[in-house]
């Protein structure tokens, strides 16, 4: 084995060597290096380090290396030289107007996901929490369910309850009194021929199997809270409306804010139930950015190149609201 | 007297609400479930019913003998216990090595490899895909030119129709290097996973 750590020198865990006589055998002798030079921990990450460097960072380095190249089919057979354009896939996907409404549609769900959730799924851990021992049983179980349905099977029950030819949606808000929006034009709408309608299925999608994660992390936070905090809260007059933003919210804030990120990272990168919802790549004004990116890259002819110069300004985005991640991971101690 | 009574109504309130959200969360599996024993004809209807008039087990028939798609369901069965067998076991043992690492030792780099952890977590699968498709294609070509010269028809076959033709090479493979298909697909799988120890 090759020392590239750095071992602290000093402190040995045991005698350098056998003070007497008979040689070691490889085994222990390999023990007696490692304790040496305190390698124990670097040889346990080494697994996992190996995996990370092979499926993360080495695909990194490669759409990286691929969006300042023209990589596309022939360079991948061999049959053509792959040549360096420099930024020209990146000013390409900028002055594409495609991008520009890709990104649009991203921001614009994520904007409508994650609060939805995170209400949702607030108002259900607080919910839980003041149910009996059964009835809490009960909901969370149901809940969890939900939220173990695969994001492909729950997109395609969506879609089925949606369709324009009997499905329940259209038929329920054909029932429901004008007033509430209801009436008779609902009947045989469809919900995945237009942007709007389409992402506000995805919206529910993410939020039904969305919501369990938040109530179930809300929960445990409210688990940690002291009962007399409540009970002190309301002998001194507030409602529930007061002592959940005077109370509950500044004690969980930091899960609040982890949940929060975690939700903007996920529902920013949604890709599955979009994909499933605006029927696979059917219509290019339904695109977000990962499905805009995924086609760029897997539609005949692909284009690598270009759809690693998407794929890069994606995580790069994704990497910015990561770091507000980790650091707030850092401050509520997760880290340590 | 009147406290306990409107202790009693609170109750019954938070019951109710609990009940509401059991009910609205378990519809679309209930409505699921519920199609899969209908029969053709009571798939579309007007009005809606909630259970089927005629129950029948013929969807499941259909799916497992493999008429709707071509292949039976044990195929789509034995790739996805594969690629959840292999990652579940790889990514416990490394996750397990790994947590035994940060959780028992204090070593220099400790702090940068958790930081790095969730930031590897969160790259998006979409990007990533594209270098592992390009890798998998060389990986997979050796196992692809192992297969008899007849399988070749039916990948043109696959390829002839509107599908995209990366996916229409993955159906044509479909059986015959199965392995070698999945073995990438499993890897990849995993790469999420690894943070979570």
């Amino acid at each position: 084995m090759v020392r590239t750590v750095p071992g602290q020198p000093g402190r040995l865990g045991s005698p350098a060597g056998p003070s007497s006589g008979a040689p070691l055998g490889f085994r222990q002798r390999g023990v007696i290096f490692t304790r040496r030079h305190r390698l124990a921990p670097y040889l346990l990450l080494l697994p996992s380090a190996a995996v990370i460097a092979t499926l993360v960072l080495w695909p990194t380095i490669q759409i990286a290396e691929f969006s300042f190249q023209n990589y596309g089919l022939p360079q991948l057979a061999g049959s053509e030289p792959t040549q360096w354009v420099g930024f020209s896939n990146y000013s390409h996907v900028l002055h594409d107007p495609e991008f520009w409404l890709s990104l649009r549609l991203s921001v614009l769900s994520a904007v409508a996901m994650v609060p939805l959730t995170l209400i949702v799924g607030t108002l259900v851990g607080v919910l839980l929490s003041r149910l009996g021992r059964k009835m809490a049983a009960f909901v969370s179980s149901v809940s969890v369910l939900a939220w173990a349905t695969p994001a492909v099977s729950a997109s395609v029950i969506f879609v089925w309850l949606a369709t324009p030819d009997g499905g329940v949606v259209d038929w329920f808000l054909t029932k429901l009194p004008p007033w509430l929006g209801g009436g008779a034009h609902w009947a045989g709408f469809s919900w995945t021929n237009a942007a709007l309608p389409a992402y506000a299925l995805a919206t529910a999608v993410v939020v039904w199997t969305g919501f369990p994660f938040i109530a179930v992390s809300v929960l445990a936070g409210l688990r940690t809270i002291p009962v007399e905090m409540f009970e002190s809260a309301r002998v001194d007059g507030a409602g529930p409306w007061q002592i959940f933003w005077r109370v509950t919210y500044p004690l969980l804030r930091p899960i609040f804010q982890v949940l929060f990120l975690l939700s903007v990272i996920w529902d920013f990168g949604v890709f599955t139930q979009v994909f499933i919802i605006i029927g696979e790549l059917g219509q290019r004004d339904e695109y977000n950015l990962g499905i805009y990116e995924y086609a760029t890259a897997f539609t005949l002819p692909p284009a690598y190149g270009l759809a690693s110069a998407l794929a890069f300004i994606l995580t790069i985005i994704l990497l910015v609201i990561t770091v507000g991640y980790v650091r707030a991971s850092v401050r509520e101690g997760a880290l340590r | 007297m009147r406290r306990v009574l409107s202790r009693r109504a609170r109750r019954a309130g938070l019951n109710l609400l609990g009940l509401l959200v059991a009910l609205i969360t378990l519809f679309p599996i209930f409505w699921m479930v519920s199609t899969a024993f209908k029969p053709a004809t009571e798939w579309y209807s007007l009005t809606p019913h909630p259970l089927p008039a005629h129950p029948t087990l013929a969807n499941f028939r259909a799916v497992i003998d493999g008429s709707v798609i071509g292949l039976p369901y044990w195929n789509f069965l034995k790739n996805s216990l594969f690629v959840t067998v292999v990652s579940v076991v790889a990514s416990s043992l490394i996750a397990l090595l790994a947590a035994v690492a940060l959780a028992r030792f204090r070593f220099r780099f400790r702090t940068t490899y958790l930081i790095m952890l969730p930031i590897v977590q969160m790259l998006p699968q979409q990007a990533l895909v594209i270098a592992l498709a390009a890798a998998g294609r060389h990986l997979v070509s050796g196992h692809v030119r192992r297969v008899p010269g007849q399988r070749s028809g039916r990948r043109r076959a696959a390829r002839a129709g509107p599908v995209p033709h990366w996916r229409a090479a993955a159906r044509g493979r479909g059986r015959v290097s199965w392995g070698a298909a999945e073995a990438p697909g499993a890897v990849t799988g995993r790469g999420r996973s690894t943070g979570s120890c």
